[in-house]
């Protein structure tokens, strides 16, 4: 019985440990799997963490720009040059006006300039140093001499002007620094005000938490931050701007995971070139490197130690303490920089105490960006990009050999800078409202010499010359017109077209019945005339007569690629294209209708020279070269008798140009589009809100396109006659004389085959 | 007294002749002021109506430092060294762009190369720049037919 008893409270025993396991195996079966669960769930938030920590870090670490520069000046016998320009350009170079025997020096003497130049390595060929002598003689060179070896040269390059470089990878500018060149002083500053266990943490600091946890509390509000440069770091890559307990979990473990993967240098080296100080409109400023240029125009190497306690106390807010607008709160976070300095005996208490009562020392105006040309430099991007991918152009260090014209640069730049603030007077329109686009581009290689994409200059901003896309206006009609010379069955130049009320039913039902200018109808006049006067009626009779499929064939063959909507305004301009497009129809023409893409690179090579693209010279016939003859000859109309004549006085006295005005609606936009023998270019003016600016094309884009012109162009247009052209004598209504069209016995070219029979008695007409 | 009044007024009707007409054919024929030009008759026209080009374009003389230029891609060319001879004209063009010349030895590099396509299209726009300039034409006809004959052969 006893046996039975212990028995059963043996059982039951059992039976309640068993009760109690089955309550605790529960409670322990259900902690292991939220364990489980959560470890997983951990492990895969880490992980995720963990790739994203290095696909960041890994695609920002230190890369060797891509440099670029601009076309090098050639120097020959016989080259139309002005022994200022030459100066000017080695001004640009930096070359010194010495005579002392110094490499990149020059000097004046007599007719001649003599030059050391520097020695550089071309795409193919390596130039050395030599002491050159340029003789001039009158505006020309006349010869070139090596003067150490009393040889005669025929021909000579100057180094290229360098214009900047950038990062293929990174979309913003940097000048990314490697830890060793950032100066010691720098780097000890930088940790004692920031981060002094930088080198013994091991991503974040529980006590620098904690204290400043406390020290927040005991003042009531956020005095410190107790961040880490690594977690600084990280909320400069990663994440925006917010304050939450989630962002700061996350921004916790990466700091963890970033210092597990990376070393300590390499993390201060990825800190220096990342952290944000400061702000140039919509450019970041992100990186000591650029924060030196960009606040005292100088090298990083350069800073004396009040420039540095400077920079290193923007960390702290670069908006808040920005020394330009606001210098005092910048001065007394300098000074609190430097007394830290001071205290931890890092510089010498007299110059910490000199340079707190110095000047800020920061440059007034906003340097230029890391380019000097940044419209250019948009479409040598945009042309890489076209041609590379980004992974090719990641590779360390390629040398941009661009188009480039500094010269012609500056012109345009000079130009837009005079002419539209008098705009903005003469037409009352608010300071700043007008904008202005420009390119230049060599006649026969498409080589572009000058890109300006906005008033601001050095900005890195909208790039309209590029982007912009507005109604061009009557700069359609030259190819509405062409469309119609290359049919010489039925049109030639002195063809007579109706410029006479026309009403066209649309599409959608509506009527559209187009107006002239002048509210005027003009009758019968030639088709030189026609487009000389820029008449609106004539061209859109001659548009409907040949059917809208065929202007926009002869658009394509001008070398536009995109799809134009096949409306009747389209006759009109009612065509929206950017200043590059325009463009690139008149370089065709300029052309003798061959295509050749416009280019602002010519050739890429990688930093020990090997060439690894060259934009050779492509062309590409795509209209009769006769057609192109023949309409080439009516622009320069429009310049001699028609809505441009006003360049006769702008322009040297026996230069000839063939170019277009254009007005669009309400004067929203005035452009001009214009080639000489040597030059094509094409302006645009207008505001950025589409407003009336009350600038015809003739009064806005004209004279700044005759400014750029009459100081870059040195040929007039010089056509060479097509085999299948002859001339004869004939009657074409040309000028008007006191309310009559008068026309003149003329010389015009034809296509052999498609001669005029007869011809009528010069005289004149009277307007309807 | 009168046969000098007849000399001035002679010599006056001698420069109002030559003020009206020019060096070229005689004045045109007087027709009817509002005769419509909308289409042409594709017929020959007459004799009178057709003129010398009103501007003779000046032919200039190559400059040296393109001579020069042309020397040295034919010696690259000749060894083969395609590249470098594009390169020479390349930058002989920057400096003469409507030398016809230079556009014609680059369409020969671009043969060599077997850019049909170039080399056909560069000698076209050497012929344009070239004008009545027969010898060039004809180098440029054989250059255009021997790329045509080559894409044909490729199809």
């Amino acid at each position: 019985m006893e046996r039975n008893r212990f028995l059963l409270s043996k059982a039951q025993l059992l039976n309640a440990v068993t009760i109690k396991n089955k309550w605790l195996r529960w409670a322990l079966v259900q902690i292991l799997v939220i364990l489980c669960v959560g470890s997983l769930l951990l492990f895969l938030y880490l992980y995720q963490l963990d790739k994203k920590v290095q696909h960041q870090f890994e695609g920002k670490r230190w890369q060797i720009p891509s440099r670029m520069f601009a076309r090098p000046l050639e120097l020959y016998e016989g080259k139309q040059l002005d022994y200022k320009t030459l100066i000017t350009e080695l001004d640009l170079l930096r070359y010194k006006k010495s005579r002392k025997p110094k490499l990149g020096s020059y000097y004046r003497k007599r007719n001649s300039v003599y030059i050391r130049t520097r020695a550089f390595d071309f795409w193919d060929s390596s130039s050395p140093a030599i002491f050159l002598e340029v003789k001039f003689s009158g505006k020309q060179i006349h010869s070139l001499w090596n003067v150490n070896t009393g040889e005669q040269l025929d021909l000579w390059r100057l180094e290229p002007l360098f214009i900047g470089a950038f990062y293929p990878k990174i979309k913003e500018d940097r000048i990314l620094v490697r830890l060793q060149d950032v100066p010691q002083g720098l780097i000890e500053t930088l940790l004692v005000v920031e981060d002094r266990n930088f080198y013994q943490h091991h991503g974040i600091a529980p006590l620098s938490i904690l204290r400043a946890l406390f020290a927040n509390i005991r003042a009531g509000a956020k005095r410190q931050g107790g961040s880490t440069l690594t977690q600084q770091l990280v909320k400069n890559f990663f994440l925006t701007n917010e304050k939450t307990i989630t962002r700061k979990i996350n921004e916790a473990f990466m700091s963890l995971l970033l210092e597990w993967r990376f070393s300590k240098d390499e993390i201060l080296e990825a800190y220096l070139n990342e952290i944000y100080l400061g702000q140039d409109g919509s450019r970041g400023i992100h990186g000591f490197g650029l924060a030196a240029q960009f606040y005292f125009d100088a090298p990083l190497k350069s800073l004396n130690a009040g420039q540095i306690a400077l920079l290193v106390g923007l960390v702290k807010g670069a908006s808040y303490y920005d020394p330009r607008r606001f210098p005092e709160r910048a001065k007394k976070r300098r000074h609190v920089v430097l007394s830290v300095q001071k205290k931890l005996e890092l510089i010498d208490a007299e110059i910490a105490d000199y340079l707190d009562n110095s000047p800020l020392g920061v440059t007034k105006n906003k340097p230029s960006g890391v380019t000097r040309y940044p419209a250019f430099v948009d479409l040598v991007k945009q042309q890489l990009k076209q041609d590379y991918r980004a992974e090719d152009l990641a590779a360390a260090g390629l040398r941009l050999f661009t188009t480039i014209d500094p010269v012609v640069q500056t012109e345009a730049e000079n130009s837009i800078r005079k002419r539209l603030p008098r705009y903005e007077k003469l037409k009352r329109l608010k300071k700043n409202s007008l904008q202005a686009a420009v390119i230049v581009t060599d006649n026969g290689s498409g080589a572009v010499r000058a890109i300006v994409g906005g008033r601001n200059f050095r900005a890195h901003g909208y790039n309209r010359a590029l982007n912009t896309k507005r109604n061009i206006g009557s700069l359609i009609k030259p190819a509405v017109y062409l469309a119609a010379l290359r049919e010489p069955r039925k049109y030639s130049l002195n063809t007579n077209v109706e410029d006479s009320p026309i009403e066209i039913m649309q599409e959608n039902g509506q009527l559209w019945s187009p107006r002239n200018y002048d509210k005027k109808f003009h009758g019968d006049v030639s088709l030189i005339s026609a487009l000389a006067n820029s008449y609106n009626l004539a061209a859109v009779r001659v548009g409907m007569d040949l059917g809208l499929e065929k202007i926009v064939d002869t658009v394509h063959d001008l070398g536009i690629n995109r799809k134009i909507q096949l409306y009747p305004s389209m006759l009109l301009g009612a065509v929206e294209m950017s200043v590059y497009e325009v463009l690139q129809m008149y370089q065709t023409l300029s052309d003798n209708g061959f295509q050749s893409p416009i280019r602002a690179i010519h050739t890429v090579t990688t930093d020990s020279g090997e060439i690894l693209n060259k934009y050779p010279i492509k062309v590409k016939q795509t209209i009769p070269a006769e057609s192109v003859y023949l309409l080439i000859t009516a622009l320069k109309e429009v310049s001699k008798h028609g809505t441009a004549r006003s360049l006769k006085r702008r322009l040297p006295k026996k230069m000839v140009v063939a170019g277009k005005t254009g007005t669009t609606n309400d004067y929203r936009d005035s452009w001009f589009a214009g080639l000489t023998g040597d030059k094509v270019a094409v302006v645009w003016v207008g505001s950025d809100d589409n407003r009336s600016t009350r600038l015809t094309g003739g009064s806005g884009a004209l004279p700044i396109w005759a400014d750029i012109i009459s100081k870059t162009a040195k040929k007039s247009v010089d056509v060479p006659v097509p085999e299948r052209i002859s001339f004869a004598r004939v009657y074409a209504n040309l000028h008007r004389s006191k309310k009559r069209l008068c026309g003149t016995n003329l010389v015009l070219p034809f296509v052999s085959g498609h001669m005029p029979a007869r011809v009528p008695v010069q005289g004149c007409l009277d307007e309807k | 007294m009168r046969n000098k009044s007849l000399v001035y007024i002679l010599l006056l009707q001698f420069l109002l002749f030559a003020c009206t007409t020019t060096s070229e054919k005689p004045a045109p024929i007087k027709v009817p002021s509002d005769a419509k030009q909308k289409s042409i008759q594709p017929d020959m026209p007459e004799k009178n109506v057709i003129v010398e080009p009103p501007v003779k374009r000046k032919k200039n003389k190559m400059k040296p430092v393109i001579v020069r230029l042309l020397h040295r891609s034919k010696v690259k060319l000749k060894a083969a060294k395609f590249d470098e001879a594009a390169n020479l004209i390349e930058r002989a063009i920057n400096i003469s762009p409507k030398n016809p010349v230079l556009w014609q030895r680059l369409a020969t590099v671009r043969l060599a190369q077997g850019d049909y396509f170039q080399a056909e299209q560069l000698a076209t726009k050497s012929n344009v720049l070239a004008e009545a300039d027969m010898d060039l034409r004809l180098r440029n006809w054989e250059i255009i037919g021997k790329a045509k004959e080559h894409m044909r052969t490729q199809r």
